[in-house]
């Protein structure tokens, strides 16, 4: 009997209905892979040597994250020493943006190597864009010289006057984030590092409906290179906004926005 | 209704079929004397109920009681209001006639003991009735100085003397359950269903520190366990509610066989949308709710026994009409194993031991809902999802010397918390934002508590609490912890409490027989797991999100009690007077940080205000009119007072009382009931822009019959005159329902 009264008991009890087929608590649609090498680039071949660029997807205006894998002979090559300088080709000069893109750092998969190159407008009928390599590896060194098309985006907003390029972080997380703006103008003399001017921000979310948040932030200020710094809290993920106020002395102060980029 | 039926049969038939074979047993009476242990002075009313059964009877003007049981074993409960309850164990055989003497010792801190299921309703309080008991919170909510806030026709969460959340120590069976939705949908009172409900235990104030630290009450729910006094039992009880369309059928029974002994329950309800007095059905008011509990007792050899049990409980489709989404699904399932060790000796009364584990899931959804229209969170759909999983071992044992008594308590629990939330706007070019709530937030507590009552001297007695409280905690999931953070700019977040606890009650015999009771304490209580680590929570008292805080201290309560009680064959008076005096009374500071561009977008962080003062009282009497006829009254005030903003506090319930006249015959009872509540114009307009709320005077009207052996029919009628009306403590002025008949048939075996 008690054995009875305990099946029963386990046949009526936990009787619920089944939610787990309203997808909701799917997981976060935003998310991306940071390390997709979807895109190749190019490749590079001295001899032995291979090095394959690739990046998640098509370049497009402010920083970018690139791989470079090295092999030689079909092993990985760990210790390479690998430059890459972003070139705008206009009217027949080239002009090197003053952004320290410089060189590729390791990463923990051996041959594998990351950098985060800058490019500060779109390619266009006034100019395009050329990545220029410069290599030592595997017993081998040497320069190259890579063609890219750069799509615009929002990293990289331009005021009429100045350039103002979103530098980092290059994928914005919830929480606490260092954030970095570079400000240039383009002069005769190539894109100029502005150094005299005054930044403010606005970070915000839209939530629709006419409603929205801000966030806490501290304000960027000047580094060197044209660089400014600050930081923001975002306290949720999503699409954020992002007004940056320019003062200069005895300039009216400009205002441009980064808008709809996603915090993950 | 199929289904249920089912069930009926599946559990009932084999009952019936069961009791053909159990033979007819002597019948043997038990008899008597309850006395006072301190005094010898014998108890007029003291309660005698056998546990887990109807049976019961009361001790007459010299103390004396008498019982007529069959053979078997028994355990018999006494309780007399002012007194430690006892139980004892008969085993009633042929000769054993011999009386006994019973002593009880003061229980001299207050505690409002409410039994159900027995004969003898009124234990240890006057305003007690076991009478048509839909929910557990129909108990509590007739015991002075307890409140509840009302969020739905659903799960309301406990208020003691205006005191709430994480200020009310509320447990089951020793357990804690931490709910899992973060805006505190879920309080654990309400997996306890009545079938499953053997004892109600409040003790208001701080002054009872063996089962939690808390500044507000402690709440136990003790459960119904495994019986070893008859061989086979069951009882089923089928009903309808009439405002809500309520459809309710429970059914357990148990059977024991030698030293093993198991018993099971299973109830389901049904509700449609509620009519408040006077107005049509409020759309998206209704619920489903199923409970079941299986529990499994074996003796081992005439000292232990263990105890497996499993309560589960689940509800969906609730709705909350006045908030901004409801409750797709709430689950909890709550597993213990408890050890009893009653020692054949005078000096270790009892030894028990429990393990425990239980795990909360709570989804909430609005996708039902209209979102375009709402003021707050506009235009966006925002599933959340909360689970809390804790585990935990608690251990009381308890030491007797003479009149000297001691239990001492070890205590320690582990809660994993994690919260979220998705909100997925209705225009396409917003993108969907995720938002986490609690990032996986880990708890640990240990504590360690003594409870000393002694003699002082003739007439007088003390009881002394101590207990220490050790607490790290600690959020664990990276976003969390980056959002936090960033938001206090710190790159530590742990937290680690130290907290001590006293409190001493003195209880005075007075020579005209009544007795008077002087409490005080100083208590504190730790924040909750949301007032540290939340993040985005939206509270519905103030309409603000609210971000945790890390650093907030413990609240920390002085309090003082004065108590009377007096109790003959006629009259019975408690009456209680309390002050409350809160340092670091946790509130909301506005985040200036943090800016929304609606007034319906508003962000918090909690913060210790500087303190916060409680006064108020409870007073509750019966008079026996006639032995089959009694008149009991109850009533109750706090009066808060947030010193810092220098206004009343938010959530105090008015001036508050109930009046019963009530008549039991052998096979009939009746009960007139009125409810009634002042207006409460004393609101926090600063801090939560609180409204006040009118008055209300509602009657209620039950009886019911015993129809033949075993068979019961009670019908009666809630808010007769159909009034509309709304508790003060009720979310967005949310009604009460209207006028709402039911029927209630229930068979026993």
């Amino acid at each position: 009997m008690i054995r009875a009264v305990i099946l029963v008991m386990l046949l009526v009890a936990g009787c619920a209905p089944d939610i787990t087929d309203t997808d909701f608590f799917r997981e976060h649609p935003m998310e991306t892979d940071p390390d997709d090498t979807s895109m190749e680039l190019g490749i590079l071949e001295d001899g032995s040597l291979l090095i394959r660029l690739t990046a998640s997807d098509s370049l497009r205006t402010g920083i970018n994250t690139l791989w470079a894998e090295v092999t030689a002979d079909h092993s990985p090559v760990s210790d390479a020493d690998l430059t890459l300088l972003p070139q705008w080709i206009a009217a027949e000069r080239t002009i090197v943006p003053p952004i320290d893109a410089g060189k590729l750092a390791i990463t923990d998969t051996p041959g594998r190597f990351i950098g985060t190159p800058l490019f500060v407008q779109p390619q266009d009928e006034r100019g395009v864009w050329q990545l220029q390599i410069i290599y030592a590896a595997g017993g081998k060194s040497g320069e190259a010289v890579l063609p890219v098309q750069i799509k615009p985006s929002l990293w990289v907003q331009y005021t009429g006057e100045y350039y103002v390029s979103w530098i980092q972080p290059v994928r914005p997380e919830t929480g606490l984030d260092e954030i970095e703006f570079g400000l240039h103008r383009l002069t005769d003399d190539g894109f100029m590092p502005l150094e005299d001017a005054t930044l403010d921000l606005y970070p915000w979310m839209d939530m629709g409906a006419g409603q929205g948040h801000s966030t806490p932030y501290e304000a960027p200020v000047y580094m060197r290179d044209g660089r400014y710094r600050g930081s923001v809290n975002f306290i949720m993920s999503g699409g954020w906004d992002m007004t940056v106020f320019i003062q200069r002395p005895g300039m009216p102060r400009d205002t441009i926005d980064f808008n709809g980029f996603v915090v993950y | 209704m199929l289904r249920f039926r089912n069930v009926l049969i599946g559990l009932v038939l084999p009952a019936c079929i069961g009791l053909s074979s159990v033979q007819l047993h002597a019948q043997n009476t038990v008899h008597g004397h309850i006395v006072d242990a301190l005094t010898g002075e014998p108890l007029v009313s003291a309660s005698v109920t056998v546990t887990g059964s109807d049976a019961g009877t009361t001790t007459d003007s010299h103390g004396h009681f008498e019982l007529v049981l069959p053979d078997g074993n028994y355990r018999l409960r006494i309780s007399f209001v002012g007194y430690t309850s006892t139980e004892i164990t008969l085993s009633l055989q042929p000769a054993s006639r011999a009386p006994l003497t019973i002593r009880l010792l003061p229980a001299v801190i207050a505690v409002d003991e409410v039994m159900v299921q027995s004969a003898a309703p009124r234990i240890n309080d006057p305003a007690a009735s076991s009478h048509h008991l839909k929910a557990t919170e129909d108990l509590l909510d007739r015991v002075p100085g307890a409140d509840f806030i009302q969020r739905a026709n659903f799960a309301w969460e406990p208020v003691v003397r205006g005191l709430s959340g994480g200020q009310v120590g509320l447990v089951i069976d020793g357990i804690k359950v931490i709910g899992a939705c973060v805006d505190k949908m879920d309080p654990s009172s309400s997996y306890v269903e009545v079938e499953n409900l053997e004892k109600l235990e409040l003790t208001k104030g701080g002054f009872d520190l063996t089962q939690s630290s808390q500044i507000g009450g402690t709440i136990n729910l003790i459960t119904q366990k495994p019986r070893f006094d008859q061989p086979l039992y069951a009882d089923a009880e089928l009903s309808y509610g009439s405002a809500a369309a309520l459809r309710q059928g429970r059914v357990f029974g148990g059977l024991s066989r030698g030293n093993t002994s198991v018993r099971g329950s299973f109830s389901y309800k049904a509700a449609g949308n509620f009519s408040p007095g006077g107005a049509e059905p409020i759309p998206n008011s209704g619920f489903k709710k199923n409970n079941y509990k299986f529990d499994l007792s074996q003796r081992i050899g005439k000292q232990h026994e263990l105890t497996a049990s499993y309560l589960g409980d689940n509800a969906w489709d609730v709705g909350y009409p006045v908030l901004l989404m409801d409750a797709a699904l709430a689950k909890a399932k709550i597993y213990s194993l408890t050890h009893t060790w009653r020692p054949d000796t005078h000096f270790i009364p009892r030894w028990e031991t429990k393990m425990y584990f239980n795990r909360v899931d709570h989804w909430m959804s609005d996708f039902k809902r209209d979102v375009r229209e709402r003021t707050v969170m506009r235009a966006m759909n925002m599933p959340m999802f909360g689970k809390t999983r804790t585990s935990g071992a608690l251990s009381k044992l308890e030491l007797e010397h003479n009149a000297y008594r001691l239990e001492v308590t070890l205590d320690a629990y582990e809660t994993k918390s994690f919260g979220d939330m998705w909100m997925f706007s209705v225009f396409e070019n917003i993108p969907d934002m995720y938002l986490l709530n609690l990032g996986d937030v880990r708890v640990r507590h240990g504590a360690v508590a003594a409870d000393l009552i002694a003699p002082l001297r003739a007439g007088l007695t003390a009881r002394l609490g101590l207990r220490l409280d050790h607490s790290p905690r600690k959020v664990q999931q990276e976003e969390a912890i980056a959002v936090l953070q960033g938001r206090w700019g710190v790159s530590d977040l742990a937290q680690s409490y130290t907290l001590g606890n006293v409190s001493l009650s003195l209880t005075q015999e007075l020579s005209s027989g009544g007795r008077l009771r002087l409490s005080l304490a100083n208590v504190g209580r730790l924040p909750t797991h949301v007032e540290n680590y939340g993040h985005y929570v939206y509270n519905y008292v103030d309409g603000y999100f609210y971000t945790g805080n890390p650093h907030l201290k413990p609240e920390r309560s002085t309090q003082v009690e004065l108590g009377f009680e007096k109790w003959t064959s006629k009259v019975g008076l408690r009456a209680s007077i309390f002050a409350n005096h809160v340092l670091h009374y946790i509130g909301g500071r506005n985040d200036a940080d943090l800016l929304g561009n609606t007034s319906a977008l508003r962000f918090r962080t909690y913060y210790n205000s500087s303190a916060a003062f409680l006064a108020g009282g409870e007073v509750s009497a019966v008079v026996v009119l006639q032995k089959w006829l009694e008149l009991t009254g109850t009533a109750s005030y706090t009066r808060g007072q947030n010193l810092e903003l220098d206004e009343p506090m938010y959530l105090i319930p008015p001036l508050t009382g109930w009046t019963s006249l009530r008549a039991m015959r052998n096979k009939w009872w009746g009960d007139l009931e009125a409810r009634m509540a002042m207006p409460q114009n004393r609101v926090a307009r600063i801090f939560a822009d609180e409204d006040g709320t009118d008055g209300y005077f509602i009657v209620n009207v039950r009886g019911g019959r015993t129809l033949g052996p075993g068979l019961d029919l009670s019908i009666g009628t809630d808010n007769l005159f159909d009034v509309h009306y709304h508790e003060h403590l009720s979310y967005g002025n949310l009604p009460n329902p209207g006028r709402n008949f039911y029927l209630t048939l229930s068979y026993s075996i």
